[in-house]
């Protein structure tokens, strides 16, 4: 059953992931890259790894395929005119992408390494989450702190490069104005009668 | 853990957590609208690294033999650790206060500049304290993300834009590379931590093809961090590109971290994997000295140029692995040291030449130093020769304990292959000193009103030689020239780091 | 006294330091000061020198005034003089007091012009003096960078090319000698100079990169120190820095180039490969003899036809340390008595040469020797001292030219008659271009308009001879003054060098 299953997810996910580059329009890429994620949730759900699916879910459907969607719209770009001349390429990008795929299948049906193959989701704890909890607290305290500090710095990062003050807009200044004083408002002056100020 | 652990832990980390502190008061700082803010950002960052270098000192282990780890096996605090972490300080106090007069020239004057410099030093203090392969990639990713912001801070300058742009590929790309070959490693050996990796590949099949696959692209992944070739491609356009400070972070602080992790990981746990990797780097950094050597002669920007030197530096470095025990990694640990002081000084004198962006940086902003600043010109001279490795500078005797140790251990052809690069590379370091000496200063184009300072011609009327970049001429000059007449001093503190380091 | 030497190599230095610090401002003044602070320093430089050479005993084979001190960890700091090294120490304090002297008109930023000279005779008396390997380096190396500037910044039209060739070329030859010095420190396990003449290398059969080099490691050694020296000396065929160096460089600057950097090579030679490569020296030493009658030969018959009166005398000087270094190489008491000797007076003869020719470029502010013709006319004091000296480049006795040829000869006819006979034919070409330059400057009629209001050497020209004059005439008539002050030492070097031979080599050399 579970086989079964596994199959339909996996042919959803290869499907999604070629329209992904063959789609003319670019929003329906987007639309096919969202199902590419939550097909691979899938995947990850049926072995058992239901946390990390919910976070592919989270993540990558509900902040990554969003700002792609974002941008997509947001751009003027004529995929058409981008794309025009791509056909001319794809002998040389399937011969690259074999390549690359017969030297990992190659490395890991020749090797005699002795690597995990079964492995237990949730060593020690009832749901994931907990499981992961139970290390990312305690073992991989200082790699959570840090990746909190990469996402602190991502955030200034976005700003610093995007934020731009117009000139033209008209804008207040409220500490400028309740910190006006007396004298920065207006000044005494003692004209001589006749000569004006 | 229980809080025993927890304290020790945060104890170790407490040069960090303060550059973290410094960072985020910094951030707050930036948002307060004074017109000094610049001023007092530069003294919070200054006074954070202060305390984090106090820190780290009051920490640093003695007797020198002891290593603590912390974070379950995470972070390491030990004489190698202190000793790059004393480097790194001194890149980012100096390229902090270089960056004063240089931001308001641009006109890009912006608290988070410096909220991200000290960010950046967190990320490269987290490197070369990690003991695990994982929160060794985390301090990179910090770093990296710090400084691809800064390599694009200029953002109304197309070349800063491009320049971050091709930093955030080229990085993304090798740091993919890297974690995959970490994620191997993991595989084949169950275990990220450096200390356990050692034992783990002291019994491994040298010919296993995927130990050679995760070997390759870990060094692979580091190699393009340095900017070795054949992975140096973009970078003399991103040194190019970035403002000229981050030009001088990148080249002396990222380089610094870099290569502690390189020492850490290739000298130390994975020296079991040495036959594998050496002859492979031998040709690497053989090719890297004549790339750096030989296209820095036809460059006539004066960034770019110092790109192919750092590169050829690079290559150089690159020999003291291959020489491998203590005096290789002592002879580089002396050697990171001082290209620090001369790099920096460099740019510095750099930094204060430069009058508009949009002129660039041509070679012949120098020409005529010495007519006009004397002192200066004899500054930049010591530098120039300093990084050409000519006596009595630092530079000679950084290449010639790496010189020693590669000898030592019998690779003489390499050596004579490396003098002989040097030896080329010496004539565009002297086609510089002739620029500054020899040559008359260029004269003003435009109208023949009095010395314009329009976008064409640049008057050599008035280098502003600020109280910050007068302290950092002050470091880097006498780093250097101390560093020639009594490297003792510190080679002495670079043979000690070097034992621990390779004690992993 | 304790310290002398390092107190005559660094004084300079200090001079050096106090006129950068405390002289400022570019008028009358301050130039007039930097040429007294200068000229001070040096001749109490040379005066304390004399104290050297009054308590130097010839005897003493070993190194006298001998000062060690701890520096980096396994280098020391030591520096000392024998027999070989004392007389160029002397030679170079002797000289920049004239040099100094002979650049009394510069007028373009005198301060540093000064600064850089004093600079430059601190690195060459420790070149002289230095009694380690890597110290010995250090100064070799560092005394290119003043010498750079010297040729880039106060020389003639071409300056930059001829300066950058100086240093490359150099330099070139200068780190494979680094690469050297490093085996023989990783080898030897000292840099003590004095330990690595004892210190024996191996000089089994050696192959590198497939090629079977004779001597072993001794004759690598000795080819990297080779290429360093010989390109410093220079020997042909890279000698063809030193003409483009010498015409460029102003006056002092060809002076001390010629008189006193040369000197390192052969200095060199005489202090390494010899005592510290015998085996590696004899293996080679006939090729470098060849080089030797080569460059006599070839480098005469250029000077022949050159326009420019100081290429002509940078050519004789390599003709002349083409007698050096076959002096060396015969590697006998008086093939390398005669080198010393050859050595010390080229530097008073080709010094007092090129400045003579800087007494009339001053005048006249050309080089050719079209533009001249006829000076005996107007100018019978320099037309004396010039003949003097053409005399004396030629070997005339009772000059000290002869002296040092007539030793030499004597030395590699020993070794090598077919040497021999091409390098005295050598004689004869050197009175051929000699005797023609002097012929066609200074005797004839004086027709040239330029030349009718020429004036005779000053006071301060004629006070600059004088002493070159002198010691070239008491050490050609007395040779003795230096010849007992190197002869021990020279003794000790060549009986060591031929007890270190193997002794089928012995028996092959004895063959000739």
């Amino acid at each position: 059953m579970a086989v079964i299953a596994f199959y339909l997810i996996a042919a959803v996910v290869l499907v999604s992931a070629l329209s992904v580059i063959m789609a003319r329009n670019p929003v329906h890429s987007v639309l096919w890259l969202i199902l590419a994620f939550f097909s691979s949730a899938g995947l990850l759900v049926l072995i058992g790894a239901e946390f990390l699916a919910m976070l592919l879910v989270v993540v990558y459907v509900g902040a990554v395929a969003v700002l792609f969607l974002f941008v997509v719209m947001m751009l003027d770009v004529d995929f058409v005119e981008l794309k025009r001349g791509t056909l001319r390429y794809w002998p040389f990008a399937v011969l690259v992408g074999i390549i690359f795929a017969a030297e990992i299948v190659l490395a890991s049906v020749i090797g005699t390494a002795d690597m995990e193959t079964n492995f237990d989701a949730s060593p020690g704890a009832e749901t994931n989450a907990e499981a992961i909890g139970q290390v990312m607290y305690t073992q991989y305290l200082l790699l959570f702190q840090m990746a909190g500090i990469i996402l602190l710095v991502a955030m200034i990062g976005a700003i610093v490069l995007t934020l731009r003050h117009r000139p033209e807009t008209k804008r207040q200044n409220i500490a400028k104005q309740t910190s006006r004083r007396r004298s920065d408002a207006y000044e005494l002056k003692d004209p001589t009668p006749g000569q004006g100020i | 853990m229980d809080t025993d652990l927890i304290a020790a832990s945060v104890r170790a980390s407490s040069p960090e957590i303060i550059v973290i502190i410094g960072a985020c008061a910094a951030l707050m700082l930036s948002l307060w609208p004074h017109q000094d803010q610049q001023k007092y950002l530069t003294w919070l960052s200054l006074i954070t690294i202060l305390l984090a270098s106090a820190q780290t000192l009051q920490l640093s282990p003695r007797p020198v033999n002891i290593v603590e780890t912390t974070y379950s096996g995470m972070f390491v605090v030990d004489a190698f650790a202190t000793y790059f972490k004393m480097l790194l300080y001194l890149g980012t106090a100096l390229t902090i206060l270089m960056s004063g007069k240089f931001l308001q020239t641009e006109e890009a004057v912006k608290g988070e500049y410096y909220v991200l410099l000290l960010f950046a030093l967190a990320g490269t203090m987290i490197m070369v304290s990690g003991a695990d392969l994982l929160i060794i990639y985390i301090g990179l990713e910090l770093q990296a993300l710090s400084i691809y912001v800064l390599t694009g801070f200029l953002k109304t300058r197309g070349r800063s834009v491009e320049a971050a742009l091709k930093y955030v590929i080229l990085g993304a790309f090798s740091s993919g590379i890297l974690l995959y070959g970490l994620s191997l490693i993991y595989g084949l050996t169950g275990s990220t931590q450096l200390g356990v990796l050692n034992s783990a590949l002291a019994t491994a099949d040298l010919s296993e093809p995927m130990l050679i696959l995760a070997t390759v692209f870990l060094l692979v992944g580091l190699l393009f961090k340095i900017g070795a070739v054949p992975f140096h491609m973009w970078v003399p356009d991103i040194y190019e590109g970035a403002p000229t400070p981050i030009t001088a972070y990148l080249s002396v602080a990222s380089k610094t971290a870099a290569f502690a992790v390189l020492l850490r990981v290739f000298m130390g746990s994975l020296i079991g994997l040495e036959p594998l990797w050496s002859s492979g780097l031998a040709a690497i950094a053989v090719a890297t000295m004549a790339l750096g050597s030989l296209v820095a002669l036809v460059q006539d920007n004066i960034k770019r140029l110092l790109a192919y030197s750092s590169i050829s530096h690079v290559g150089f470095l690159l020999l003291g692995i291959i020489a491998g025990t203590t005096s290789g990694m002592s002879a580089i640990l002396l050697y990171l040291l001082i290209y620090t002081f001369m790099t920096l000084g460099l740019f510095a004198i750099v930094i204060l030449l430069h009058r508009d962006v949009r002129a660039g940086e041509p070679l012949t902003l120098f020409s005529g130093l010495a007519q006009s600043h004397a002192g200066l010109a004899f500054m930049a001279m010591i530098f120039l020769f300093s990084l050409a490795g000519i006596p009595p500078t630092g530079g000679f005797f950084a290449k010639f304990y790496v010189l020693v140790a590669l000898i030592d251990a019998g690779h003489v052809t390499l050596a004579v292959i490396a003098v002989l690069l040097s030896a080329v590379a010496a004539w565009f370091y002297l086609r510089l000193i002739m620029l500054i000496y020899i040559q008359p200063a260029e004269p003003t184009t435009g109208s023949t009103a009095a010395p314009a300072t329009g976008p064409t011609g640049h008057a050599r009327a008035a280098i502003l030689l600020s109280a910050p970049m007068r302290l950092v001429l002050l470091f880097s000059f006498s780093g250097t020239v101390l560093s020639g007449i009594f490297p003792a001093w510190f080679l002495a503190m670079a043979r000690q780091a070097s034992l621990s380091g390779l004690g992993n | 006294m304790d310290n002398l030497l390092s107190i005559i190599t660094f004084l300079p230095t200090v001079a050096a330091l106090v006129m950068a610090v405390f002289l400022r401002g570019n008028d009358e003044a301050a130039k007039k000061n930097a040429k007294y602070v200068a000229l001070f320093a040096t001749s109490v430089t040379f005066l304390l020198s004399l104290f050297v050479i009054a308590q130097f005993d010839p005897q003493d084979t070993g190194f006298q005034f001998v000062e060690n001190r701890s520096w980096i960890m396994g280098l020391n700091y030591r520096m000392g003089v024998d027999g070989i090294s004392v007389l160029f120490v002397m030679l170079t304090t002797f000289l920049m007091p004239l040099v100094i002297l002979a650049s009394w008109n510069v007028d373009k930023r005198v301060k540093d012009y000064m600064i850089a000279f004093l600079l430059l005779e601190t690195l060459m008396i420790g070149v002289f003096s230095a009694l380690d390997l890597i110290l010995f380096y250090l100064f070799f190396e560092a005394g290119l960078i003043p010498m750079f500037l010297i040729i880039g910044i106060w020389g003639g039209a071409n300056r930059v090319y001829a300066s950058f060739k100086f240093f490359l070329y150099t330099f070139l030859g200068s780190v494979l000698m680094l690469v050297a010095i490093i085996a023989m420190y990783i080898d030897a396990g000292t840099t003590d100079i004095a330990a690595l003449m004892n210190h024996e290398f191996a000089s089994g059969p050696l192959e590198v990169l497939g090629i079977s080099i004779g001597g072993g490691l001794q004759g690598l050694l000795f080819l990297a120190f080779f290429a360093s020296f010989a390109v410093k000396i220079p020997m042909w065929p890279v000698h063809t820095w030193l003409p483009d160096a010498h015409v460029q460089a102003p006056t002092g600057g060809s002076v001390v180039l010629a008189a006193i950097l040369l000197k390192m090579g052969g200095y060199g030679f005489l202090r390494f490969s010899l005592p510290m490569f015998p085996v590696g020296s004899e293996v080679f030493g006939p090729m470098v003899l060849w080089l030797s009658a080569i460059a006599i030969v070839y480098t005469s018959l250029v000077a022949l036809v050159q326009q420019d009166m100081k290429k002509l005398i940078a050519y004789s000087s390599v003709a002349h340390m083409g007698f050096v270094t076959m002096g060396i190489f015969s590697a006998n008491q008086q093939g390398v008595d005669g080198a010393i000797f050859q050595m010390i007076s080229h530097g008073f003869i080709s010094g007092a040469l090129f400045l003579a020719v800087g007494v009339i470029y001053e005048r006249m502010h050309t080089r050719e020797i079209e533009a001249y013709g006829g000076l005996v006319n107007r100018m019978p004091a320099y037309a004396l001292v010039f003949m003097f000296f053409t005399m004396a480049n030629v070997g005339l006795p009772g000059t000290s030219g002869f002296v040092g040829e007539f030793l030499t000869l004597v030395g590699i006819f020993q070794v090598n008659t077919w040497v021999a006979m091409i390098a005295t034919s050598g004689v004869i070409f050197s009175a051929a271009y000699a005797l023609y330059l002097y012929r066609r400057v200074v005797f004839g009629d004086l027709i040239k308009e330029s030349l009718k209001t020429i004036s005779d050497m000053t006071m301060r020209e004629r006070w600059i001879m004088a002493p070159l004059v002198a010691a070239t005439l008491i050490l050609g008539i007395y040779p003795s003054l230096v010849l007992d002050i190197i002869s021990p030492s020279v003794e000790a070097l060549v009986s060591n060098y031929a007890a270190a031979q193997p002794l089928d080599v012995v028996a092959q050399a004895s063959s000739h």
